[in-house]
């Protein structure tokens, strides 16, 4: 606790970030050098930039590079900084490990609002989301009005209500989809493509909706990291340390579902990187959320763009759906983490 | 910190409470001065009361009826990094799997004094120090609390009740699950720290240390208070008969300021 941040480190993962999307953006059908790509990157810098001098077919690479590929990396990282960073602050304020952005029930919300779009057809678009990406948007939040409505029995909010609450619509959502499916056999691959996430539909504009949330999330969380990890002594603990606990839960749970609903309105479902990533993180650096979080943030961005790239690369030209990617690659990584750390102790 | 810190009563006004709407009241028409400087020990049998009202001069819980008041201010308008500056609370169970250090969980205690994002300062640093002093935490320190023993545990949030530096302190059964050792070094310490102008509350069940050490008894039973004043006027057989139900003798031994108080009965001693 003496040295609750280190920059190095922040600087050093944050490098690490920037070099894996550097990659991302040179890996595909059309191969780069990573060196050309960097060039591409430099030059589109402002008022720095213009010295640069693009490489031979300059043109066509830019446009792959600028149009096409980093949008999608941009998304990625995004999506997976803001669904680790829901997961390490779900974790802390529900005292519960197993809790992931996606067990408010946001998620179901968010499907059977793009189940609705898909299957009325609707045609409707604002900044950059199309009608699947908003009717998500707007199930997602609407489920999270639902379940804090029914967990609020007056006077505060206790987890536990919130987590029941969460499962039993989260269930109710799944059953309604499952019965527009039974309806509507001809959009079941297409609702069911949605369901398990993808990026191939990234634009600059998404990316910038989604940036938004993920700055202005992100800093409301690390501004209250030091309470939250008074909240792991538990609440009366909390209370009695100053931390007015209630608010401090009321404004996290009201901004990761918020940023959840967004993360999920542009990319689908996509499990996994919100339970583990800040597992790992903790693994690795320590209970300390004023770590946990900024790092949680840089490793899950990380870690969802290289499962990103493998998802379109891998059986190209098929894509596999990213939610498939980040199981199959992160749950051997997570268990053999979970091995060493077990030898550590015995 | 220009802050006036300084509580020199807290009172509990008509205090009632109820943990479930048609239950038993756990607190029944509380009333209760109690002026800064003293070291006082609530006695009682299970249920009489004494944690509930703990919990009440902390604002964990809201009462059914009456209030708590600090000098003259209902707690209700005190807010709760102010009322942590005032007041620091011991609880009887914690969770054990902390993950954080001995000395994080420690440096804790001084949240209600930080700023958002400050880093620790030197008085931080060393009030952090001399509560893992106090508790005798130093061979630990850098340990997980997941890790320690339940004694060791308990001493690291005995440590960081200490490193909030109150003026008040309420302790839920500090010594439960201490050595003898270490229940007199703590008590001890707890002397010490009145010593230095602190007011301290610990719910006790050791009748011999509360006799020792405090200065001022509260004896509850079943939710109100039974008898309330220094340790030889309210530990008397008669109060205790009543209180607990069990016959205690009083044994005098040389040397000794108070007597020692064991309970008796055809079983024990034939």
């Amino acid at each position: 606790m003496k040295k609750p941040f280190s920059w190095i480190r922040f600087l050093a993962l944050s490098a690490l970030l920037f070099i894996v999307m550097l990659t991302a953006v040179s890996v595909g059908s059309a191969e780069l050098s990573v060196a050309d790509s960097f060039l591409i990157l430099l030059q589109k810098i402002p008022f720095v930039g213009e010295p640069f001098v693009l490489p031979e077919h300059g043109a066509v690479y830019e446009k792959i590079v600028w149009e096409v590929r980093m949008p999608r990396v941009l998304l990625s990282a995004l999506t997976g900084g803001a669904l680790a960073v829901v997961g390490a602050v779900y974790q802390g304020i529900f005292l519960n490990s197993l809790a992931d952005p996606h067990i408010l029930g946001v998620s179901s919300g968010a499907a059977l609002g793009a189940t609705a779009a898909m299957l009325t057809g609707a045609s409707v678009s604002f900044f950059g989301l199309g009608a699947i990406g908003l009717f998500a948007f707007a199930g997602a939040l609407l489920t999270v009005f639902a379940v804090y409505c029914v967990a609020k029995p007056g006077r505060g909010i206790s987890a536990v209500h919130l987590l029941l609450a969460g499962t039993a619509i989260s269930t109710l959502l799944s059953s309604m989809i499952s019965l527009l499916m039974t309806f509507h056999h001809e959009q079941i691959v297409r609702v069911y493509l949605w369901t398990m996430g993808s990026f191939s539909s990234a634009s600059w504009e998404k990316a910038a909706f989604l940036g938004v949330f993920v700055l202005f999330g992100t800093a409301v969380f690390w501004s209250g990291a030091g309470r939250l990890n008074i909240m792991l002594l538990g609440e009366e603990e909390a209370k009695c340390l100053g931390v007015d606990t209630g608010r401090l839960q009321r404004v996290f749970i009201l901004v990761s579902s918020v940023l959840v609903a967004a993360a999920v309105s542009v990319s689908g479902i996509i499990g996994f990187v919100g339970l583990i990533v800040p597992h790992c993180v903790r693994i690795i650096c320590g209970p300390d959320n004023r770590k946990v979080i900024p790092y949680s943030l840089l490793a899950g961005a990380a870690f969802l763009v290289a499962c990103d790239t493998a998802a379109r690369t891998m059986a190209s030209p098929t894509e596999i759906p990213v939610g498939v990617v980040t199981s199959l690659f992160g749950a051997p990584y997570f268990i053999a983490l979970l091995l060493k750390k077990r030898g550590k102790r015995s | 910190m220009t802050e006036e810190r300084n509580v020199q009563k807290i009172a509990a006004d008509h205090l009632s409470w109820k943990p479930a709407k048609d239950g038993r009241p756990a607190l029944k028409d509380v009333c209760l001065m109690l002026p800064a400087g003293e070291f006082y020990g609530i006695l009682g049998p299970n249920g009489a009361g004494k944690t509930s009202l703990a919990r009440q001069l902390l604002k964990l819980q809201k009462p059914d009826a009456g209030s708590v008041v600090f000098d003259s201010t209902d707690i209700k308008q005190i807010k709760r990094d102010a009322l942590a500056r005032r007041i620091s609370f011991l609880p009887q169970a914690f969770r054990t799997d902390v993950e954080f250090s001995a000395y994080e969980v420690v440096a804790m205690g001084r949240e209600p004094y930080r700023r958002r994002f400050a880093a620790l300062n030197e008085t931080d640093l060393r009030k952090i120090e001399e509560a893992l002093a106090a508790a005798n935490c130093m061979a630990f320190r850098d340990k997980p609390v997941c890790c320690l023993s339940g004694g060791e545990r308990q001493r690291v949030m005995i440590a960081r009740t200490i490193a909030q530096d109150t003026p008040w302190i309420v302790l839920d059964e500090p010594v439960s699950s201490l050595d003898v050792k270490h229940q007199l070094d703590l008590m001890r310490a707890l002397q010490r720290l009145n010593g230095q102008g602190k007011t301290i509350a610990a719910i006790l069940h050791d009748m011999n240390l509360a006799a020792s050490y405090c200065t001022k008894i509260v004896l509850m039973e079943q939710g109100s208070v039974f008898a309330y004043g220094p340790p030889q006027d309210v530990l008397t057989k008669e109060n205790l008969l009543r209180v607990y139900g069990v016959e205690f003798a009083f044994l005098e031994y040389k040397g000794s300021r108070m007597p020692y108080i064991v309970p008796c009965g055809p079983d024990i001693h034939g």
